[in-house]
């Protein structure tokens, strides 16, 4: 399997960062947040205010955005950022897409990777400096120009204006270009933000209608070849490929080729390729997962609760940045448990995932005598280009990775498995572009999964109904094992964050609390999913809380905001969303006779909170959704149209999700071949969904995976309210039917 | 050698006859604004019109293309530049897209049904409009429809 060699950092681990300390401002040593100087090549060329930023001689400003633009709207969202600070005509700004540089690395991640809802908030302070920096150049070498104080200069849409007189920022840039870099250059109070914050239309929407933007399946030059795929059922199964020389003797094909896992058949178009390759069978002599079965897979994570000693993962206190880690005191914990005059238990499982992209999985190289050249639809620019130099041999210098548009990510194109398989098939053809393109069936098969957890729950509850402690422990693989990352330092011996971090939420005031997790081995290929860890773990954290109320009788929005004292901003949003569906108080299951329920949850990160009230209808087998509100606060929003969306639908994300997905193993193998075996809602099966932001703050949090863990959840809380099925294993589908 | 009609034009193509015609458009004929997402008809990606009607390229072989005129994205709009159809116009403005790569099929499919029912209800548009879209883009899409509508009305 491919190995990106950057520390793994998620969701939950960005928690972890910064309650090591490595706060807000000592994170920005990143490339992206270094010292920067600014080149001008001759008096035509644009001057360069960095990597990232280049104003022409005619004032066209570019700015080189250096995240993966798969349709969250990172490529808005940080030129934005640049864009306020700097005072440039921001309908005039052109975006680029970017290619793999070290001086591109996330501040927060210290690599170019676009994953973890980290792209605004790891870039918003290097950016701004950097915005901030060519203003204060480009106004002082105006005012040299102009014989005038900098300081009765102004600047509106790239025009500086002294007194009568106005220049624009082309005609400064190259004077400026010479001018010292400030270290710190003043930075506009958010306040007077205009640019972030507003409500323009996104940059790329005319290239996404007009058919024209070009994604990683759309690469194409003169004299290309395209590669079609036969791939085993594991990147590490053994195999024996038969009719290999039938296929190289068919039309268009031009070479078969090894590549990890499976045969590369190279023809001149798609079309002949994948014919081929319907002709090529692989005789597959071992697999890691080989007999997998779907009761294999729960027989497996049963069984390490009994026989994998579990590893603890602290509990995170979210509500300050950076937030507090707290490691619990386990006999304390089972103490408490046993001392309660009332416990609870639940025990719950989730399926594993796939991701699905529309896009489907694809990537092009070429290699010739100056190097390797790789594009394509890559969340880890910076990994894939490691990959390229050790499948080439070629020193990083020699290897160049452009990023396309993604047809969707979701964390999928954060694997780097079909970069390596991309290579290895441009290796077979050296002079020419070299397509790799997935069958949709393979796109599935072949998938790096959200694991399968499984999970046993005890509360115990005091003689008032109040939890007093909590103990929780999950099953499944490991996403940290499976790609061979090390521990980050300080955390080893602890649980890998991305199964196990807020199994109990740390927000909960609840005495006692513990997190246990008992790794399972079961050589799924698995990796990121929208959420990652809290894809599962709200889920369990949220349901397990609703059965508490339940236990107690007691309303189940009144039991959490008991437990959310100096929680303010979690109450908010908790309430926002119940107040959107008219919420009243009473006891839990009061609905059960109309069939009626509602349910609420929420989830949250640092700077990012998401809550979701819904209303069901379940009549026999027969469950109704009849809305969902979200209310959602992220602090300070820099495209807020952008934002509504990617709640919206993170909503219809995490709908799909909680109804009906779920990848069935038989054999060795998944199942899921398409979209007929993987259900995805389509436009008749949304309910209607009311998203309401929270405006406020003054730093950005993040948005992408705020809402998709918190559907099931809410929707599980509202069945059992109904009178329905307590559902502790998804999809809903298993039990109702929708 | 297949003769098609794309986009007003009679193109030769060269590609082999039980080719789809999505392959075809994309890789012959340069037209890439047409995806490629399930090769089973089931996502509506691939989504062209033929004769005018919504049609699946992905499940057309070109030999049953034939005289059939075929519009895809890239010629929906009126001819002169930066000029958008009213389908594509009212996605820019309800800011539809996310990553965008189903949108070229889905608004085929609506200027299809747009074409058909210059008028269609709310529950129409949810019936007929059955392409997947994996960024969850639906709530937008039944304003933007029946804005679209409107604005080709007027």
């Amino acid at each position: 399997m491919t190995q990106p060699s950057g520390p793994l950092i998620n969701l939950s681990r960005r928690h972890v960062l910064a309650g090591l300390g490595v706060g807000a401002g000592g994170l920005l040593l990143g490339s992206a947040g270094a010292a920067w100087a600014a080149t001008v090549a001759d008096g035509k060329a644009p001057v360069q205010f960095g990597p990232m930023l280049a104003i022409a001689p005619d004032g066209a400003v570019t700015v080189v955005v250096p995240t993966s633009e798969m349709g969250q709207g990172t490529q808005e969202a940080l030129a934005r950022i640049v864009a306020e600070e700097l005072d440039c005509d921001f309908a005039r700004l052109v975006v680029q897409l970017p290619w793999a540089d070290p001086a591109f690395s996330n501040p927060f991640a210290r690599r170019q990777l676009t994953a973890n809802s980290m792209s605004v908030t790891g870039y918003y302070a290097a950016l701004r400096k950097l915005g901030a920096g060519a203003r204060a150049m480009l106004l002082q070498a105006a005012a040299a120009r102009l014989a005038v104080p900098v300081e009765s200069l102004s600047v509106k849409a790239g025009r500086i204006s002294g007194g009568s007189r106005e220049l624009t920022f082309g005609e400064v840039a190259a004077d400026a270009a010479s001018l010292p870099v400030p270290a710190e250059p003043k930075l506009k109070d958010p306040a007077s933000f205009g640019v972030i914050g507003g409500k323009t239309p996104r940059k790329d929407l005319h290239a996404k209608v007009t058919g024209t933007a070009t994604f990683g399946i759309d690469v194409a030059e003169p004299g290309m070849l395209v590669a079609a795929l036969v791939l085993a059922p594991h990147p590490e199964a053994r195999f024996t490929a038969r009719g290999l020389d039938d296929a190289r003797k068919l039309p268009g094909v031009f070479a078969t080729t090894p590549v990890k896992g499976g045969v590369a058949i190279l023809a001149d178009r798609f079309w002949r390729a994948h014919k081929a390759a319907q002709g090529v069978s692989l005789e597959v002599s071992a697999s890691p997962i080989a007999g997998l079965s779907d009761e294999s897979l729960r027989t497996g994570m049963q069984a390490a609760f009994g026989a994998v000693e579990p590893a603890p993962f602290p509990n995170i206190e979210a509500a300050g940045f950076p937030p507090k880690l707290q490691r619990a005191d386990k006999p304390q914990v089972l103490a408490a448990l046993a001392a309660a005059p009332r416990k609870v238990e639940a025990t719950y499982e989730v399926p594993h995932l796939a991701h699905a992209t529309m896009e489907p999985i694809c990537c092009s190289a070429k290699l010739t005598g100056d190097g390797l050249l790789i594009r394509g639809p890559l969340q880890d620019p910076a990994s894939s280009r490691d990959i390229g130099a050790r499948l080439t041999g070629l020193p990083l210098d020699k290897v160049r990775v452009e990023v396309t548009f993604l047809g969707g990510g979701f964390g999928r194109k954060w694997g780097t498995d079909f970069v390596g398989i991309a290579v290895q098939a441009a290796q077979a053809a050296p002079g020419r572009l070299v397509k790799t393109v997935w069958t949709r069936e393979q796109d599935f098969a072949m998938d790096q999964f959200r694991p399968a957890f499984a999970v046993r729950s005890v509360a115990g509850l005091d003689d008032k109904g109040r939890p007093v402690a909590i103990h929780s422990r999950i099953a499944g693989e490991s996403i940290a094992a499976y790609h061979r990352k090390p521990a980050i330092p300080g955390f080893e011996g602890l649980a890998d964050a991305n199964s196990a971090a807020q199994l109990i939420y740390g927000a909960y005031a609840v005495p006692q609390k513990l997190i246990e997790y008992h790794k399972t081995d079961l050589d799924v290929p698995v990796g990121f999913w929208r959420s990652v860890t809290m894809s599962q773990n709200a889920f369990f954290a949220e349901s397990f809380v609703d059965e508490l109320a339940f236990a107690a009788g007691q309303d189940q929005l009144a039991l959490r905001l008991a437990m959310l004292d100096g929680q303010p901003r979690i109450r908010a949003v908790l309430e926002k969303a119940a107040a959107m569906i008219g919420w009243q108080a009473r006891k839990p299951g009061a609905g059960k006779k109309a069939g009626k329920g509602r349910g609420i949850a929420f989830s949250y990160s640092d700077n990012s909170f998401c809550a979701i009230a819904t209303e069901v209808t379940v009549k026999g087998k027969a469950l109704t959704i009849d809305r969902m509100a979200c209310a959602f606060d992220c602090g300070l929003m820099i495209d807020p149209v952008s934002t509504e969306g990617q709640i919206s639908g993170g909503i219809v994300f995490g709908l799909q999700a909680a109804l009906w997905g779920e990848v069935h193993f038989t054999e060795g193998r998944p199942t899921a071949e398409n979209f007929g075996d993987y259900r995805m809602p389509l436009l008749a099966d949304i309910p209607p969904i009311d998203v309401a932001l929270i405006p406020g703050g003054t730093r950005p949090g993040p948005v992408g995976e705020a809402s998709t863990p918190v559907v099931a959840p809410a929707l599980c809380n509202a069945i059992a309210d109904a009178g329905g099925p307590r559902i502790r294993a998804l999809p809903i589908a298993r039990t109702l039917e929708i | 050698m297949v003769k098609l009609t794309v986009n007003g034009v009679e193109r030769d193509c060269p590609a082999d006859p039980d080719t789809p015609l999505l392959w075809a458009l994309r890789e012959d004929l340069g037209l890439t604004g047409t995806k490629f997402g399930c090769g089973v008809g089931a996502c509506g990606a691939c989504t062209v019109h033929v004769d005018g009607e919504a049609v699946r390229s992905c499940q057309v072989p070109l030999s049953d293309v034939g005289a059939g005129k075929v519009t895809t994205i890239e010629a929906l709009g009126p001819a002169q530049a930066e000029k958008l159809h009213p389908v594509q116009q009212a996605w820019v403005e309800a800011q539809v897209p996310q990553c965008g790569y189903c949108q070229p099929g889905m608004i085929m499919a609506v200027a299809a049904l747009l074409a058909r029912d210059p008028d269609p209800s709310e529950a129409t548009i949810r019936e007929q409009i059955t392409n997947i879209c994996r960024c969850g883009t639906y709530p937008r899409i039944v304003a933007a429809v029946r804005q679209a509508a409107a604005a080709a009305r007027a």
